[in-house]
């Protein structure tokens, strides 16, 4: 399997005051093409901090990242949109839907930045919310608000899904739903997917699991039976 | 006190959002600088003139007759209704000043060396006029030229020059403007009243123990109608020339006219300027309120009172009130001091320096303090309804109106996504997007109507020189002189081109009881120099018989087309009837014509005449040609076309200047407001603007759908601020427009491309910012905040 990211004595700071707190303290780790990866660990660990590195929305204090051998690190702010807009797609925890767009017309709005999206009706059936489509968010669950979300996020086809706690505000019978939309991609594309989470549960669901403790990759352990997400319980 | 806390965070939020309070704060204080700088020029003009006129007893009523015995008056005062009468003998008189081809005229006026006058009393500096040729100039001629006392200057009168010793100057209510009869405008170079012993004009005019010109002050509760009759009657056998009471002398007719215009600038200005300042701290403090909801339930859930809240918000109104307050304070002084210099220049007022009104800046403060109290009041009272427990949790998502179906075929087709949005943000901030594109249309409206009012002037003037007074050179005759005689005699100057004859004939003009003193036109029916027209260019003959009058003289007198008017003069054998042939609408002029031929007919009876002579002259000979002109003994005044010019320059540049100024602040108004806007929408679309970023659009496409907003409100405060800016061009039309001159502004094609780059231009800017911004997002940080 070829690496789509490969991360390298990975390194961030923040500057607080007088004092520097190290989030993230030297972490390296390689992603291959079509993976489903977990990353775990506690609140404050340092996942969250990792992944906005991964996705290019925050910048690293130290440290190398490649991008199917292009180096990310160093990148400017128009290197980065553009890595982003090309390859990489999200899915926050929190929706980040735009309430003033229907369920299709934000996906709408992801697809418009891609040369080869996926169909927005075939994702719209896939998410199976053809009938909502024209739902603005305020009049949808939250369920289906993150179903649409990772509609939008996949629907401009990327090469890397990049998921933020994606079930965190959902019940358990709704965020299993949510994860299996992710597996799909994963299994229908070949697309790599990242999730993190602080739930130990979902990791059963990845071929491989980060355990991020204290800013550094503690461990890593490759799940050679993976469940499906509706063996998951938590 | 338990509201510190509040106060605290307060002050913290607005030094956050400097931004925006700095652009309430700037709106604010363009109204504020508005209001003192007009209001104390207003204040200071209109107490001025009322004080003056008190102080130095102005008069009620004014006669001008060709001569009565001194000794007579007294019985004038025994009319019922007169309280005091006086007389003066004046003559007008050649000065030996300026360069040979202009005339410059000094009308005399005789006093008595120990004159007590009681009725329009001069106030003066200098030495008293002890010797025969001494003399006091009007302040205005006397500083132009700057003489000094002691200087000498010299009149032509009968024949010779007779040289007067300047012993100061004087100013009198009844000359706050000084203008010749024959002038549109004050030109304190050309034109001067003076004072000299009473003897020395008796000698000059050998008019000994008579008076020309009449004044009287009237009974408390008498007015001009109960005495009109009377006096009439006693003053006809003098040759009554005019008979006015105070509103339409001269002088004050004009300080009047100004006040009005000053009433209306000083109204509907800062009334534009605060609404736009409530409207912004409105829509700001509602915003605010929105984002402190859960600080507000915290604050609630402490024990905070309502009113301790509410309090605590004020500060956001008052800061922005003392601030815009205080900044306009500032910019008065400057600002006034240039418009005051303006008014200085065409109005001979006792006071030289502009100065703050304090109960005007006290009604400034007042009007600020309520205006953003007010605003205060309107945004942030939702707080009352804040219950504390609801206030913790996330507000609840709006279902009603959630939005626009945009499904149809059109829409898809014309609209983009950010074009989706941004209609779709519109239609669910209604209450919003309409204060906001109130806004725009003041903004636009003002911008247009301000452009349109400077280029009118320019225009107006410019065409009355090209298009309506051809003429070069215009000489003003002593009395009315045969016009087959004169025209020879100046058709044989070299280089005059062509020469017409014009009689400018001043009357009162009566229809059913009204009354309105104008002065006649008579002009040759197919005029080459000057020419009758419309204000849409349309050329008019005069008319053969009967009389043309302008739309206003014809709405003052309620004179329909074919209705009768009678005109009364006292060069007229008997009053006279004539119909009114046509109502025009002209821009510039006396606004009342006649055929020189009908109108000499009325006058003599016989042989045409004239008392002004047109000029067309070759350009290299005009010199030679006034100077020619200034020695024929019948010649009283020379006006040429080149001075006219140079005239309006100097009064438009200053009328410029203020229109500049106004102009700059309505672009910063629509500037404040639109910036204002943008950060407004950019806080609340800043997560939706961030997860875009996020998903990969750039910065440009992110700030192009955030811009999409102002540009759609632009679009439709544009489209709406066409029928504000007519009204608002009709107002000021009617404010500024006198007798002699219509302003008559026209929403053009230019103007309206002015505003629309004013608007447009604000709309940059603040995109630019808002792109700046947006480039500046910490994503990560968005993120993180909850909504």
């Amino acid at each position: 399997m070829n690496k789509i990211l490969e991360v390298r004595d990975l390194r961030k700071n923040y500057v607080l005051g007088e004092v520097e707190l190290q989030v993230i303290r030297g972490v390296s780790f390689e992603i291959y093409e079509g993976e489903f990866v977990v990353i775990l660990g506690p609140s404050g660990s340092g996942k969250s901090t990792i992944l906005n590195i991964l996705g290019g929305i925050d910048q690293m204090s130290g440290g190398r990242m490649f991008f199917r051998e292009q180096p990310i690190h160093g990148a400017n702010d128009v290197k980065l949109t553009n890595y982003r807009r090309n390859h990489i797609g999200f899915v926050f925890q929190f929706y980040n839907l735009i309430p003033n767009l229907t369920a299709k017309e934000n996906i709408e709005m992801a697809s418009e930045l891609s040369v080869n999206p996926i169909p927005i009706d075939e994702l719209l059936e896939q998410i199976g919310l053809s009938d909502r489509a024209d739902y603005f968010p305020s009049k949808m669950s939250g369920g289906q608000q993150q179903r649409v979300a990772i509609a939008r996020a996949i629907a401009k086809n990327p090469d890397l899904l990049l998921c933020d706690e994606p079930t965190g505000a959902l019940d358990v019978k709704t965020g299993a739903q949510v994860l299996e939309l992710l597996l799909d991609f994963n299994k229908k594309y070949g697309k790599t997917v990242i999730i993190i989470t602080h739930n130990a549960e979902i990791s059963k669901i990845g071929s491989r699991t980060f355990y991020i403790k204290d800013g550094l990759l503690d461990k890593v352990e490759a799940n050679q039976n993976p469940l499906h997400p509706s063996e998951v319980n938590w | 006190m338990k509201t510190y806390s509040i106060f605290k965070k307060s002050i913290r939020s607005i030094v956050r959002n400097r931004g925006s309070y700095t652009a309430c704060v700037i709106v604010l204080s363009l109204g504020i600088l508005v209001f003192i700088s007009i209001g104390s020029i207003l204040a200071q003009v209109q107490n001025g003139v009322q004080t003056y006129y008190e102080e130095y007893r102005f008069g009620d009523v004014f006669a001008t007759v060709q001569g009565m015995p001194d000794n007579l008056i007294k019985k004038l005062k025994e009319i019922d209704g007169i309280r005091e009468a006086e007389g003066t003998l004046t003559a007008t008189y050649k000065a030996n000043l300026g360069s040979s081809q202009e005339i410059i005229k000094i009308k005399l006026i005789g006093t008595e060396p120990a004159d007590e006058k009681k009725i329009n009393q001069y106030r003066y500096t200098g030495e008293s006029l002890k010797q025969k040729n001494d003399i006091w100039l009007g302040k205005s001629f006397y500083d132009a030229y700057g003489f000094k006392n002691g200087d000498t200057v010299g009149l032509q009168i009968n024949g010779k020059e007779e040289l007067f010793t300047i012993k100061g100057t004087f100013e009198s209510p009844e000359f706050i403007t000084v203008m010749s009869d024959e002038a549109a405008f004050p030109d304190e170079k050309a034109y001067t009243v003076a004072l000299v012993q009473n003897e020395t004009l008796e000698g000059f005019t050998s008019q000994y123990g008579m008076v020309n010109e009449l004044v009287f002050l009237l009974e408390e509760g008498a007015s001009f109608s109960d005495v009109e009759k009377a006096l009439e009657e006693k003053l006809s056998k003098y040759r009554l020339s005019s008979l006015l009471e105070r509103k339409d002398q001269r002088s004050h007719y004009y300080i009047m006219d100004e006040i009005t215009q000053m009433e209306a600038l000083a109204t509907i200005l800062p009334a534009i300027f605060m609404i736009v300042t409530f409207i912004m701290l409105y829509i700001m403090l509602k915003r605010l309120i929105e984002q402190e909801r859960g600080e507000i339930g915290t604050f609630k859930a402490f024990g905070y009172k309502n009113h301790e809240i509410i309090i605590g918000y004020m500060i956001y109104g008052v800061a922005v009130s003392i601030l815009g307050f205080l900044l306009g304070l500032l910019l008065s002084t400057p600002f006034g001091a240039q418009l005051y210099g303006v008014y200085q220049s065409m109005y001979s007022l006792p006071y030289p320096y502009f100065t703050l009104s304090s109960d005007i800046c006290a009604g400034a403060f007042i009007l600020s303090l309520a205006v953003s109290i007010l605003s205060v009041f309107a945004g942030a009272g939702s707080v009352l309804s804040i219950k504390p427990a609801e206030a913790m949790r996330a507000q609840a998502p709006e279902i009603k109106g959630s939005g626009l179906n945009l499904n149809h075929f059109f829409f898809r087709a014309v609209l983009t996504k950010s074009g989706v949005m941004a209609v779709r943000n519109i239609a669910r901030n209604k209450k919003r997007c309409l204060l906001i594109v109130f806004s725009i249309i003041a903004a636009f409206a003002l911008t247009n109507v301000i452009y349109a009012v400077s280029g009118c002037a320019n225009d107006s003037l410019t065409m009355q020189t090209q298009a309506v007074q051809i003429y070069d050179i215009k000489a003003g005759l002593s009395g009315f002189r045969d016009a087959n005689n004169v025209l020879n005699e100046v058709g044989r100057i070299d280089g005059v081109l062509d020469a017409e004859g014009m009689i400018v004939l001043p009357v009162q003009m009566n229809q059913m009881n009204l009354k309105e003193d104008i002065t006649i036109y008579g002009l040759e029916r197919n005029s080459d120099l000057y020419k009758i027209m419309g204000t849409d260019g349309t050329y008019y003959q005069a008319p053969e018989n009967g009389i043309m009058l302008s739309e206003r003289i014809a709405k003052k007198l309620r004179a329909g087309l074919n209705d009768t008017v009678e005109i009364n003069c006292p060069y007229f054998r008997k009053e006279i009837k004539l119909y009114v042939t046509n109502i025009i609408e002209e821009a510039m002029g006396p606004g009342c014509y006649m055929d020189i031929e009908t109108l000499s007919s009325l006058l003599n009876g016989k042989e045409l005449v004239l008392n002004q002579i047109l000029i067309k002259a070759d350009a290299a000979e005009m010199g030679c040609i006034q100077e020619e002109l200034a020695g024929f003994p019948m010649v009283t005044d020379i006006a040429n076309k080149e001075r006219t010019i140079e005239g309006n320059k100097t009064m438009l540049e200053s009328f410029m200047t203020i229109m500049y100024a106004l102009l700059i602040m309505a672009f910063l108004m629509g500037f404040g407001a639109i910036y204002n806007v943008s950060r407004i929408s950019l806080a609340e679309k800043k997560r939706e603007l961030a997860t875009l970023r996020i998903l990969g659009y750039r910065v440009d496409e992110t700030a192009a759908i955030n811009a999409f907003e102002q540009w759609l409100m632009l679009a439709v405060g544009i489209a709406v601020g066409f029928i504000p800016s007519y009204l608002l061009k009709d107002f000021i039309a009617e404010a500024f427009s006198t007798d002699y001159f219509i302003l008559n502004p026209q929403i053009s094609v230019q103007s309206v491309l002015a505003a629309i780059l004013c608007c447009m231009l604000a709309v940059l800017l603040a995109n630019a910012t808002a792109k700046r911004e947006i480039k500046h997002y910490e994503l990560v940080e968005v993120l993180r905040e909850r909504e």
